[in-house]
C-alpha cells in the first residue's frame, strides 16, 4: 500500500508542487497532478458496464448452469453442485481430455508453421526493393481476403473431397492417399493445412510490419562486418524482432486455442471425433446434444485454462523482458 | 561477369523459395477462381485449363434463389453496428488507461482486457443462446449486434491505448493551462490527434466482427444470417453447388478488400501495437 503511493507518482507530485510554488499565481492543477488521475476512471465506466453486461454476466450464467444437470434431450434440469466438474476432472470424459490434448497440438503446429512461413515471407520482402516488396506484400496476403468459413467450405469441397480433391491431384497424390477428411488419421492435418493457408498471412503481415520498423543501418553494419546471412538472422534480426514475434505469436496462440469455425465447417469434429478441438467438442455437447449443464461445465474448464495461459504469457513477458506490457 | 554469376548463384535459393511460396499461395486461389467460372458438375483436371467457361455461377448467386444480398446486407448492418458501439466505448476507456498506465490499478485493468480476449466464444454463446431465447432476441439483428460487441471491445481497447500513449502529455497540459477541462481536452485536442489510430483500429475490429461464425451461427436465424454463415449453406443445403460457392466466396472478399485498403496505411503501426 505504501509502496504504491510512494513510487512513480511521488516524483510527479514534487514536480507539480515545485511548479505551483514557483509561479506567483494559483493555478488549476495540471493533468499530471496527483488528484487528477481519479477522474480518468470515469472514462472507463461505459467499458466496464458493457463488459459486465455482455461478458461477465453471461459467464456468470454459464457458471450457474455448470452446477446443474440441464439436459433437454433427457428433459432434466436440476441442481447437482460440482458433479459435472467431478466427472470432467476425474477423467470421466476421455473424449474431452483427447480434445484438450488435440487443441494443444493444434496450437503448437499451427503457430510453428505460421511462424516459419510468415517469417520467411517477411524476410524475403525485407530483401526486396520497396516497390517490389509492395507488390509481394499484397500477393502474400491474398488468402486472408477470403472469409475463413468460405475458405473452409471451399477447401473441403474443392481441395480435399472427391471428385475434385484438387490439392492431392495437383501434387500427384490422389491415387496414393485416401480422401483426408474421411480418414481419422489425416483429417486434422488436412484442416491444419487449410488453416495455415487461410489465416497465416496475418502472422506474415504483423512480422513484416515489425521487420520494417527495425533500424536498417544496424543490419547493414553487420553485413559490412562480413557476417553471413544466417549469422545476421540469428544474432541481430531475430533478437531485435523478439517483442514483435512474442506479441504476434501469443495473440495467434490465443486465437488458435479458441479456434472453432474451420473444424466445425469442415468436419464437425468427425470422422469419429478425430478432429474435435475443445471449442467444437463443447459446442457439440451444448447445441447438438442439448446438454447445456455439462457443456457449461466444460466451457468453464476451458475458460480457466485459456485465462491461465494468457495470464502466464503476460507474466512470462514481464519477467523476461523486464518491461511491462 | 564472375561477380554477377556468383551473386546469381547465391540468390538462387531465394528465388526457389519465392516460387514455392507463390505456388502455395496461388494454387488454391487458382482453383477457387477456375471453379467459379466453370459450369457446375464439371471436375477440373488439376491445373489443366477449364474445359468450358460460364458466368452462370455469378448469375446464380446474384439473382438466383439463394442470393447473396440479404446476407451481405445483414453483414454490413451488424458489422457497422457492433464496431461503432464498441469503438465509442473503447476510445474513452483506452484514453483513460493511457493516463493510468503508471498506476498499478491501471495496468491491472489493462491486463484484464488482454485476458478478456481469451474468453472462449463458446462459453459466451451458450448462455447467450438461453438468455436471448428468453428475451426474444434470437434471430434479430440488434441481438446479434449485442452479442458481437465482446468480439471487438477488448481487442480495440488493447490496441488503442498505444495510440494515446504516443500523444505527448505536454499537448494535453497546454490545453488544460488554457482553461480546457478534461472533457474538452479529450474531445477537441486528444481525439483529433488520435483519429488515424482510431480509424485503423476500427477497421481491424470490423474485420473480426465481419468474419465471425460462431456467434451468428448460434444466435441468428434464416432471416438474419450473415455472409460467413451464408457461404456455409452451400455445402449443407446445396451439396453439389461448388461453382456458386466459389463465386460467393470471391464476392465476399469485396468488403474485406475495402477494409484492408482503408487500414493499409496504418498496418505498420498496428503491427507494433501490442508492445510497449
Amino acid at each position: 500500500m505504501t509502496e504504491r503511493t510512494s513510487t512513480i507518482p511521488f516524483g510527479r507530485r514534487t514536480d507539480t508542487i515545485a511548479i505551483v510554488t514557483q509561479g506567483k499565481f494559483p493555478r488549476r492543477p495540471s493533468l499530471g497532478s496527483r488528484n487528477s488521475t481519479g477522474k480518468y476512471w470515469f472514462f472507463l465506466l461505459p467499458a466496464a458496464a458493457v463488459v459486465l453486461l455482455l461478458i461477465v454476466a453471461p459467464l456468470g450464467y454459464t457458471a450457474y448452469l455448470s452446477l446443474r444437470h440441464y439436459d433437454l434431450t433427457r428433459g432434466i434440469n436440476e441442481f447437482v453442485g460440482f458433479e459435472n466438474f467431478a466427472e470432467i476432472l476425474s477423467g470421466g470424459d476421455p473424449e474431452f481430455v483427447a480434445s484438450l490434448l488435440r487443441t494443444l497440438l493444434y496450437v503448437v503446429v499451427v503457430i510453428a508453421f505460421d511462424f516459419v512461413l510468415g517469417m520467411t515471407q517477411a524476410l524475403l520482402l525485407f530483401s526486396m526493393r520497396p516497390a517490389t516488396a509492395k507488390v509481394f506484400r499484397i500477393l502474400f496476403m491474398l488468402p486472408i481476403l477470403i472469409i475463413p468459413t468460405a475458405s473452409a467450405v471451399f477447401w473441403r469441397t474443392i481441395m480435399w473431397s472427391p471428385p475434385n480433391e484438387q490439392f492431392l491431384r495437383t501434387l500427384g497424390l490422389d491415387h496414393l492417399v485416401s480422401p483426408p477428411l474421411g480418414d481419422p488419421q489425416l483429417a486434422l492435418w488436412a484442416i491444419i493445412i487449410t488453416v495455415i493457408w487461410a489465416w497465416s498471412p496475418w502472422v506474415f503481415l504483423l512480422l513484416s510490419g515489425g521487420l520494417d520498423a527495425l533500424d536498417r543501418s544496424v543490419i547493414e553494419a553487420s553485413t559490412v562486418d562480413g557476417a553471413s546471412y544466417f549469422q545476421r538472422l540469428r544474432h541481430i534480426i531475430l533478437p531485435l524482432m523478439k517483442p514483435v514475434i512474442f506479441v504476434t505469436l501469443s495473440f495467434k496462440a490465443v486465437d488458435s486455442f479458441l479456434s472453432f469455425p474451420f473444424v466445425w465447417v469442415m468436419t464437425q469434429g468427425g470422422p469419429g471425433g478425430s478432429t474435435h478441438l475443445m471449442s467444437t467438442y463443447i459446442y457439440e455437447q451444448a447445441f447438438k446434444f442439448l446438454n447445456y449443464g455439462y457443456g457449461s461445465a466444460l466451457a468453464i474448464v476451458m475458460l480457466v485454462i485459456s485465462s491461465a495461459l494468457s495470464v502466464g504469457a503476460v507474466l512470462y513477458w514481464n519477467r523476461t523482458q523486464g518491461k511491462e506490457l | 561477369m564472375a561477380a554477377t554469376t556468383r551473386s546469381a548463384v547465391r540468390s538462387l535459393p531465394k528465388y526457389l523459395l519465392l516460387i514455392v511460396i507463390l505456388f502455395w499461395v496461388f494454387m488454391p486461389l487458382y482453383f477457387l477462381f477456375a471453379v467459379s467460372i466453370t459450369p457446375d458438375g464439371t471436375t477440373l483436371d488439376g491445373l489443366q485449363p477449364p474445359p468450358a467457361v460460364t458466368g452462370d455461377n455469378y448469375e446464380f448467386v446474384l439473382t438466383g434463389q439463394y442470393v447473396i444480398w440479404p446476407a451481405l446486407i445483414n453483414s454490413i448492418i451488424v458489422t457497422v453496428g457492433a464496431t461503432v458501439i464498441a469503438m465509442v466505448i473503447a476510445v474513452p476507456a483506452a484514453y483513460a488507461l493511457s493516463h493510468l498506465r503508471h498506476k498499478r490499478s491501471g495496468r491491472g485493468t489493462y491486463l484484464g482486457f488482454f485476458v478478456l480476449r481469451s474468453v472462449p466464444p463458446v462459453a459466451l454463446v451458450l448462455p447467450l443462446y438461453i438468455i436471448f431465447s428468453g428475451l426474444g432476441l434470437l434471430n434479430t439483428l440488434h441481438g446479434l449486434v449485442f452479442a458481437l460487441i465482446p468480439l471487438a471491445l477488448p481487442y480495440s481497447i488493447w490496441t488503442l491505448r498505444v495510440f494515446f500513449d504516443a500523444i505527448p502529455r505536454e499537448v494535453e497540459e497546454a490545453a488544460s493551462v488554457d482553461g480546457a477541462g478534461t472533457f474538452r481536452t479529450f474531445f477537441s485536442v486528444v481525439l483529433p490527434i488520435a483519429t488515424p489510430g482510431i480509424a485503423a483500429t476500427s477497421a481491424l475490429a470490423a474485420l473480426q466482427v465481419y468474419v465471425d461464425y460462431i456467434v451468428v451461427a448460434t444466435l441468428a436465424g434464416p432471416a438474419t444470417l450473415t455472409y460467413p454463415v451464408y457461404v456455409t449453406g452451400f455445402q449443407q443445403d446445396y451439396l453439389a453447388l461448388v461453382g456458386p460457392l466459389a463465386a460467393a466466396s470471391l464476392i465476399g472478399t469485396l468488403p474485406m478488400i475495402a477494409i484492408f485498403a482503408f487500414s493499409q496505411r496504418y498496418m505498420r503501426r498496428l503491427a507494433t501495437a501490442g508492445i510497449h
